[in-house]
């Protein structure tokens, strides 16, 4: 239970938003309706996360961390971009994005999951760490699920509150660029 | 849509030239792991805490402040009375109410990381009186850091159990065996 509490806390962590934002990013187009985009977008996030995560903590790959930092910002940046471009649209692609800039977070989480993980209880904390993880994602996607839907119902142009939104989140990932490719 | 448009490029302008505004560097992680472990054999509780060089750097300054020295400056016997200093007011333990004083024993270094290495004396306790509740504030690099977290692996006769001191708990913790 421990690890599990880890996990959640670590996706949700404030101080260290750069998850969330993309979680933010990658649900721009969705809504409570397209559960089954959702549920195919996020899980693709968590399978290419899981097996990064694994790679980074049994340091099967060890990438330098400014790199997977800045990866991390530019999939943030990416994702926004992409979905500007398809208008918001629920397209097939964006799972295979979200798999793939999964790969690039789960390196992120690597890094903190091999300090605090102990040699004797590697893979029997790995599990509990992931489905934190996992469960706090699910968490945070269904709240920005009930925020769009909020604005949905209280907007009567709730497109331009997700134009609006983009912009925020480009702002932000840009200016995040910009701090990671000074270090 | 123009207005919008008009909303965002303020609100851009304003994030990339107030330097208050910022977007977090790196997604830091403030976190050590400490292993108490009941040792029969050697008739003593031995403790590792691992932590990160730059953080206990930080920690050594802080320390240092009064005296305007710093860390890099001091020999390996005042590194050690220092890093004895930090450890023995960071870390306390309790046995069933009783203290039990933490004695800093040396410092091990690996490629991203420090080790501390501790030990405490029990007496002459059988195993069967070391059980109970074990009271533990850890408070290392708390001072510092406010998010700081001391993960806690405890080991008991063949047993362990896992926990963080943390702001929330105000870094104590109760392991019962």
């Amino acid at each position: 239970m421990f690890y599990f509490n880890l996990g959640i806390r670590h996706i949700t962590d404030l101080e260290g938003y750069d998850h969330m934002l993309f979680l933010l990013a990658l649900t721009l187009p969705l809504s409570f309706g397209q559960w089954k985009a959702t549920l195919k977008w996020i899980t693709a996030f968590t399978v290419g996360h899981s097996l990064s995560l694994a790679l980074a903590a049994t340091e099967v790959v060890r990438p330098p961390s400014e790199w997977v930092e800045l990866g991390i910002a530019v999939t943030i940046a990416m994702t926004v971009g992409y979905h500007l471009i398809n208008g918001f649209k629920v397209v097939q692609g964006a799972m295979w994005l979200s798999g793939i800039f999964g790969l690039i977070h789960g390196l992120g989480f690597g890094s903190y999951y091999s300090f605090i993980a102990q040699s004797d209880s590697f893979w029997w904390a790995w599990i509990p760490f992931n489905i934190g993880i996992e469960a706090g994602q699910i968490l945070v996607v269904l709240v920005l699920l009930f925020v769009y839907w909020a604005v949905e119902k209280i907007w009567r142009n709730p497109k331009a509150f997700k134009w609006m939104l983009s912009g925020v989140i480009l702002t932000l990932s840009i200016q995040m660029i910009l701090d990671r490719l000074s270090l | 849509m123009k207005f919008l448009l008009v909303i965002w490029f303020w609100w851009a302008g304003a994030v990339a030239q107030d330097p208050a505004v910022h977007t977090k560097v790196r997604h830091e992680f403030y976190v050590s792991v400490t292993d108490f472990n009941v040792d029969i054999e050697k008739g003593k509780i031995t403790g590792v805490v691992k932590t990160f060089p730059d953080d206990w750097e930080r920690a050594m300054n802080a320390l240092l402040q009064e005296k305007v020295m710093r860390y890099v400056q001091l020999d390996s016997n005042q590194r050690a009375a220092l890093h004895g200093q930090y450890l023995e007011q960071h870390i306390q333990l309790n046995l069933n109410g009783e203290a039990m004083a933490v004695e800093y024993f040396g410092t091990s270094r690996g490629p991203d990381e420090v080790y501390l290495l501790f030990t405490a004396e029990y007496g002459d306790k059988e195993l069967e009186e070391l059980s109970g509740n074990w009271s533990i504030k850890h408070t290392l690099l708390a001072d510092i850091y406010p998010s700081q977290e001391n993960i806690v692996i405890f080991h008991y006769d063949g047993r362990k159990q896992t926990n963080s001191c943390r702001e929330s708990n105000d870094y104590r913790l109760n392991f019962n065996f």
